[in-house]
């Protein structure tokens, strides 16, 4: 603490009974102690907002955590924290949890419980930085019985030092624990000091409302100028726009101001991706791409799936244009690549033209493991994907420990999620990189690293970012065989699991999700097709497979071919097309607002 | 089947069977309201759109008991596609948009999604401008302003079905 000046700490608080609030003020001493207090200062009106707050310190992000009632202790969780712009002007933050700070000892009659009604309490916490890596932390506990009216307030000051004794790790000092009882119940709303430049978020909160309230405003617009007598709702416009293509939907950007900012409006595109994921089943198109992207093809099927009709599309952009590998596809959004070493990783939206690297992870370089990677869609968050999955062998060659890292396109973010279960990691080795099915991506991780082990998938829940696991088929380990080509991919809703042998290549498909049992062999087809299946037909006999740049249905029972027509004179010149896949009307990567961190405290 | 009795706001009256009446929210509503021999007065509604809702219910009906399907029920914009090209035929733009509200005001949610995916379909190969007509929207940017947007997203003007 800095010598000779106290500071004050304004505790806000609002009583249960009126609509007004106090503020109380407390003085902190320079060695710690906390005099005063209970003193009212001034009386507002009640606010709604009692958000437990984070500090942000420079790069650093302090919460706190419960605590341990029977050790008197707490702990404190750290996070490293920075954000990097790059020259699109795009902001990728990065998190990355430091090791828990721990024994924080709070002042045990706060901690003790009394009273009768032990499980009606309510406990909050506020936590407040004074400057100089100096804490103030401000607990509450009361009762919302009627009975037992006790409230319990408790101020703990604590500064994290570097122990040098230890390495140099950040470890916690308390200071002091001061517990105070209050006469009449408060609830915290939180807590300032004004004189450290920390002020109460009000700044913050206008902001808020002001974003939120230019959005509603556009469900108020008024469209009566042009003297109609009366004017369709702005709800069902919208709801005949999400019925368009997104190239009609750019163009009509231009119409208005109000229908420029609703095309661009995340939550709008979520109705509009849904539609046209309907659409998509009713009329399957897809997507080819050569293998130089200055151009591609769109087919879309119809009358029945037996013909099919090809559009050539120009492709500007020269860094869509080299990355002609593709990782994933999800809802029509491309993850493309152009080489796995440099990580030159980027999210493509073909309907829009729109392109998005991927930034660099931050976190250490890998050496010495495979990395293997795996885009997919979370639809819980409504977010867009890109996971990092490492293993890293000792200098003998066994596998130690893993460290999977998980980009964050909503969230323009990189961080750490937990590593692979250990017990796994000990054993089995990644082999394939990932798919997406549902909201989670799966890997192949095969037992051992030489080929022929039994092999599991693992899945990864982009949400919950929680670990399963179930066995592949144990089909292919047949001694006899060769295997050259091992993998998994996702086929119409369900995952698919091939294996090259000598001349056949064979996909199995699991019918429903997790059960080991349910893994059907689909199909077996020559090998040179070199290629995967598409979707099913409506019948659910047939499978759709690409050929360069056609397509044909293959009969499941009768063997046989039937070919898509289609204007193949539009393809006949082009240079030989490389993948196909589905693809879906999609608006993301439309609008891409960077968000700097607002609250900065030094 | 009982009969409803509606009146349009230029005096017209029409008659329309009770579970036909029924899926207007609007009219539902009245109904619960008030006795089932009143008149319903719908002062918003003009008749030329009374009878192209009544000729949609007829069709649907026809329709239903050629296939015997339940077209009702399923509220897809695409089931009728033979006779949305035949009730598009003779619909101006500017009916089209009337007779959408009047089916929103009414609540036909049925009619209302074959109608919404008609002006979709209308909307397609429209020029912004024509759009602005249509929906009655004011144009609030200016030339540069739109200029800019035409320049970022110049591949979304190309192509021969943009009349721009």
């Amino acid at each position: 603490m800095e010598e000779g000046k106290a500071k004050s700490l304004f505790v806000m608080a609002y009583s249960d009974h009126s609509s007004y609030s106090s503020l109380y003020e407390v003085k902190i001493q320079p060695g710690g102690q906390v005099i005063g207090g209970g003193g009212e200062c001034s009386n507002r009106r009640k606010r709604r907002s009692s958000r437990r707050r984070r500090v942000l310190l420079l790069e650093t992000v302090a919460a706190r955590l419960p605590t341990h009632s029977h050790l008197g202790t707490a702990s404190v969780v750290a996070f490293n924290f920075w954000w990097d712009l790059d020259q699109e002007g795009d902001v990728t933050f990065y998190i990355s949890p430091q090791p828990d700070l721990e024994a924080l000892h709070i002042n045990k009659a706060f901690l003790v419980q009394t009273g009768r009604y032990k499980f009606t309490e309510t406990r909050q916490g506020y936590l407040v930085h004074l400057g100089n890596l100096d804490f103030c932390l401000v607990q509450n506990r009361f009762k919302k019985h009627r009975a037992d009216r006790e409230q319990k307030l408790c101020i703990t000051t604590f500064q994290v030092v570097v122990d040098d004794e230890r390495g140099g790790k950040h470890i916690i000092k308390t200071l002091h624990s001061t517990f105070c009882e209050v006469d009449s119940p408060i609830r915290l709303g939180f807590s300032f000091t004004p004189d450290c430049d920390d002020f109460e978020p009000t700044e913050e909160e206008m902001r808020v409302k002001k974003q939120a309230a230019t959005l509603s405003n556009l469900a108020d617009f008024d469209a009566n100028e042009f003297g109609m007598s009366h004017t369709i709702p702005q709800e069902l416009i919208f709801d005949i726009l999400a019925r368009l293509s997104t190239k009609d939907l750019i163009r009509l950007m231009c119409v208005s101001k109000a229908w420029n900012a609703a095309i661009q409006d995340p939550e709008w595109a979520k109705l509009h991706l849904q539609l046209s994921i309907k659409r998509n089943s009713l009329d399957p198109t897809f997507l080819i791409l050569p293998s130089k992207l200055d151009e591609f093809f769109t087919m879309t099927l119809f009358d029945n799936g037996t013909k099919g009709r090809l559009v050539l599309i120009k492709q500007q952009s020269k860094q869509v244009e080299k990355r002609n590998k593709i990782l994933g596809c999800s809802n029509g959004l491309l993850c493309i690549y152009e080489s796995m070493e440099n990580e030159d990783f980027g999210l493509w939206n073909p309907t829009i033209h729109k392109f998005k690297r991927i930034p660099l992870s931050a976190f250490n370089k890998w050496t010495q493991s495979k990395t293997f990677y795996g885009f997919g869609y979370d639809s819980v968050n409504d977010d867009y994907k890109f996971v990092k999955m490492g293993q890293f062998k000792d200098p003998s060659g066994v596998v130690t420990s893993s460290e999977v890292q998980v980009y964050s396109l909503k969230l323009h973010s990189w961080k750490r999620v937990q590593d692979l279960p250990s017990h796994l990691n000990k054993d089995y080795i990644l082999a394939s990189n990932g798919v997406c099915l549902g909201s989670s991506l799966h890997w192949l991780m095969r037992l051992g690293d030489k080929g022929g082990g039994p092999m599991i998938v693992l899945s990864l829940d982009l949400a919950s970012e929680e670990y399963h696991w179930f066995s592949a088929p144990a089909c292919y380990n047949s001694e006899h065989l060769s295997i050259n080509y091992l993998d998994l991919h996702v086929m119409a809703g369900f995952l698919c699991f091939c294996f090259d042998t000598d001349f056949l290549r064979e996909t199995w498909i699991l019918k429903e999700y997790g059960v080991t049992k349910s893994w059907t062999k689909l199909c077996y087809y020559n090998r040179y097709w070199s290629c995967n299946p598409l979707i099913f037909s409506k019948c659910g006999k047939k499978i759709l497979f690409p050929r360069v740049a056609e397509l044909f249905w293959y009969d499941l029972e009768n063997k046989r071919i039937e070919n898509v027509s289609t204007d193949i004179r539009l393809v006949r010149s082009r240079a030989w097309a490389l993948q196909t896949v589905t693809s879906v009307e999609n608006l993301n990567l439309l609008r891409r607002q960077p968000e700097l961190p607002y609250n900065n405290c030094h | 089947m009982k009969k409803i009795s509606v009146r349009t706001s230029d005096g017209q009256e029409f008659e329309l069977e009770e579970n036909l009446a029924m899926e207007s929210a609007t009219i539902k509503t009245s109904l619960d309201a008030f006795s089932r021999d009143d008149i319903i007065l719908l002062p918003n509604v003009n008749s030329w759109e009374m009878v192209k809702i009544i000729e949609f219910f007829t069709k649907v009906q026809e329709l239903e008991t050629k296939f015997g399907v339940k077209f009702m029920e399923k509220k897809e914009g695409r089931f009728l596609e033979a006779f949305q090209a035949e009730f598009d035929k003779d619909l101006s733009d500017d009916n089209l948009y009337c007779l959408l509200w009047t089916v929103d005001y009414l609540g036909i949610e049925v009619l209302l999604e074959n109608l919404c995916h008609l002006m979709a379909e209308r909307t397609k190969n429209k020029t912004v401008e024509s759009c602005r007509n249509l929906f009655g929207v004011q144009h609030d940017y200016t030339p540069e302003e739109e200029a800019e947007i035409r320049e970022d997203y110049s591949w979304a003007f190309e192509g021969p079905e943009i009349e721009e």
